[in-house]
């Protein structure tokens, strides 16, 4: 696990402050290291740049890709496969966990 | 081998211990505890037994793989008929009580009758006698297991209790082995309860052998390779455990909250796997201390906490200043979501008090729910609660709540009910969130469709370790499935449900297959065991405890009309989350279910079923 806050500020993908494409991040369990200082238990809210997508957000944070098991947008889930592809659209919430399990 | 080969049947009526062979030709058919304990169960007893008579019995059984250098072979299941949901009751447990009783050299105990006072069973390898419990009757699981070793000055012993719940007929009280893993659900400790049947001790020092030592030695290693380069087995639940889930269900919208009425909960982070670790104010110390894990385990999802002493539930009481058992994820969602109270600490002294007094938290928590609807909508009132406001949301309540089961206060002895008892006493059946009688876990089935199917067909009443859909709808084991969609779940239960009962057969954990395929485990079977246990068999067998199992129901009389879900879940849909203005889809998967397993449409096994599957 990384120290919080070891990528903040990130690269200039992101920006922090209110904006239209301002969105919620999360992330849990040994990835919660990734996240930035500024941020609430696993939440944090920010700002990223148009078009960004989920895997251009996480690399901005140097969240390990290797480690990315589970991605859920509002809830959905979005394939490992498609992370350069999706792009983050103002309001959205975007939770992102490693191998996990439970039962 | 592997089996001991040797049964022990204790007549409680008569006060005598008598050793037996073991039926290998059912063992051929059964493999071992879950589906062997059925075959022995429903041979022996009359569907229609009233749960709580004499005439009932209760089977504690291990696997062949139980007590083996297997990983995780540390099962054993407590089976029977349930007084929660009038079914075939099989609840299964962790801990060192199972790999001692075999090592012991017993396969099962079948225990029949009743006893006319309170007795302890003590088994000594060969030995095994019934003792006075008259001292320990009336006191907690912790303190009778505490005593028995005293007694009989052996710290080795490995216990199985009941606490003062179970004997007084609270309907949902569990058998609780080393303190705090248990046989949790549908009742069993209720049973043991009812036969005057207080604890059983066990010393087991005879070593267990396996058919080809060389190939078990090379699958166990194989397997162990396996686990330990799994990031799931490896990392995830030892350093997390289950409780790494509330976050992913909450974000999902599957998080059954204040009864059912919502589908995510506001404080889920609170109470999570996430915030187990966080320093608290108070002291700076994290709830959780450690992880923990059951004999030859090598995943370790066990929790190992400690209540922040300031707290107020453990203020005054320095019995529970000490690390025990911490929350999972089920009791941290039933005692917490479910009822709408975002206090870790407050969770973890109700976990305590529910292993201290073996009550499955899973249906504490959700009747304590129902309880706080009823309460809400006027139904309940403080004259009936004995004046605890049961407010959702309220820590306070939650805690009176409990201690009320514990303590056997009128309150408890309503709470003691369950909830769809409870509810239907009150005039608001629809309020309990059970199917055949018994709560569902921590799943809601607006959120993840397969758990529908899971709970509505489970026969056990509502459950979700019969078939663990979540991990492939959620986790994307072992390939991901689309949560909201009720295309192809028939078939993904029907899988799920044949692999698990052939698995809690085995004496090994059902945990193992987030890392384990069927390919991984039979070939640790097969080395332990003669006989054929490939793949192909071992799903047979599985599918032949499966309608072993509900053909013991229907005989009891359940019918298909009992395979459905709470109203709630049917008609009003979720509010908030992915799943916002879904109901469960059970009527579009449950036709499909009954023709892929053979049944009639009325969810009868066909006698072509049976015949293939040697039950006609």
């Amino acid at each position: 696990m990384r120290e919080r806050g070891a990528h903040w500020p990130p690269l200039s993908i992101l920006r922090q402050g209110s904006g239209p494409l301002k969105i919620t991040l999360k992330l849990f369990a040994t990835l919660s290291g990734y996240l930035p200082a500024q941020a609430h238990k696993n939440v944090v809210e920010m700002e990223i740049g148009d078009g960004a997508t989920i895997g251009a957000v996480l690399d901005s944070l140097g969240v390990p890709r290797q480690q990315v098991h589970l991605t859920l947008v509002d809830g959905l889930f979005v394939p490992l496969g498609e992370l350069d592809a999706r792009p983050l659209r103002p309001g959205e919430t975007l939770a992102v966990w490693p191998p996990v399990a439970g039962g | 081998m592997a089996w001991a080969k040797r049964i022990l049947r204790v007549n409680l009526t008569e006060g005598t211990c008598k050793a037996e062979p073991l039926n290998m030709d059912w063992a051929m058919d059964y493999l071992g505890q879950r589906g062997l304990a059925t075959k022995y169960f429903v041979e022996e007893v009359d569907p229609k037994v009233d749960p709580l008579s004499p005439e009932n019995k209760l089977i504690m059984t291990t696997g062949p793989l139980t007590g083996t250098g297997a990983s995780t072979a540390a099962r054993y299941s407590v089976v029977t008929k349930g007084p929660l949901t009038n079914c075939i009751a099989c609840s299964n447990s962790g801990g060192y009580f199972g790999a001692e009783l075999k090592n012991a050299g017993w396969d099962m105990i079948i225990f029949e009758g009743k006893a006319d006072k309170p007795v302890y069973l003590v088994i000594d390898d060969d030995e095994a006698e019934l003792h006075d419990a008259s001292e320990i009757w009336g006191t907690s699981v912790w303190h009778t297991d505490d005593w028995i070793k005293e007694k009989h000055q052996e710290p080795q012993f490995q216990i199985a209790a009941i606490g003062v719940p179970g004997e007084n007929g609270v309907l949902f009280s569990a058998v609780v082995n080393n303190k705090h893993r248990a046989a949790g659900r549908s009742g069993v400790g209720t049973v043991m309860g009812s036969k005057n049947l207080k604890a059983v001790a066990v010393r087991g020092t005879k070593g267990i052998t396996v058919n080809d030592p060389e190939a078990f030695e090379k699958a166990v290693n194989d397997a162990k390779a396996v686990i330990a380069g799994n990031a799931v087995t490896h990392e995830a639940l030892p350093t997390y455990g289950t409780q790494v889930l509330t976050n992913i269900i909450n974000e999902l919208g599957a998080l059954p909250t204040r009864n059912a009425q919502d589908v995510q909960f506001e404080k889920a982070n609170d109470i999570s796997g996430e915030a187990m670790h966080e320093p608290r104010r108070t002291d700076g110390k994290p709830n959780l201390v450690r992880n923990a894990g059951c004999f030859g385990c090598t995943i370790a999802c066990g929790r190992i906490s400690q209540i922040d002493p300031t707290h107020f539930s453990v203020k005054d009481k320095p019995q529970y200043h000490h690390a025990s058992g911490g929350v999972e994820y089920e009791n941290a969602w039933a005692l917490g979501a479910d009822t709408g109270v975002g206090d870790l600490e407050a969770l973890t002294y109700c976990n305590y008090r529910c292993n201290e007094h073996a009550l499955d938290p899973i249906t504490t928590g959700a009747t304590i729910a129902a309880a706080m609807e009823l309460y809400k909508i006027g139904a309940l009132t403080d004259e009936d609660t004995g004046g605890i406001k049961m407010e959702f949301g309220s820590a306070e309540a939650l805690v009176a709540a409990v201690d009320a089961i514990c303590d056997g206060t009128d309150f408890g002895k309503l709470l003691g009910l369950g909830s769809k008892r409870l509810c239907e006493k009150f005039g608001h059946p629809d309020l309990s969130m059970s199917v055949k009688g018994q709560e569902f876990p921590a799943y809601d089935p607006r959120g993840i469709q397969g758990m529908g199917l899971t709970y509505a067909t489970s026969n056990r009443g509502a459950c979700h370790l019969r078939s663990y859909t979540v991990a492939s709808e959620v986790l994307g084991i072992p390939e991901k499935t689309d949560p909201l969609v009720t295309d192809g779940k028939a078939g993904l239960v029907k899988v799920f449900q044949d692999l698990t009962a052939f698995v809690d057969s085995s004496g090994l954990c059902i945990f193992t297959t987030f890392a384990w395929s069927a390919e991984d485990i039979a070939p640790q079977i097969d080395a332990a065991c003669e006989g054929d246990w490939s793949v192909e068999n071992l799903m047979k067998v599985g599918e032949r405890i499966w309608n072993l199992e509900r053909k013991f129901n229907l005989d009891a009389g359940m019918t298909a009309e009992d395979d459905t879900l709470p109203k709630r879940i049917l008609k009003e849909a979720a509010k908030t989350g992915p799943a916002k203005g879904l109901v469960n889809g059970l009527d579009k998967m449950l036709p499909e279910y009954y023709e892929l397993r053979g049944w009639t449409p009325q969810g009868v096994p066909t006698e072509e079923t049976l015949s293939r599957l040697g039950l006609a």
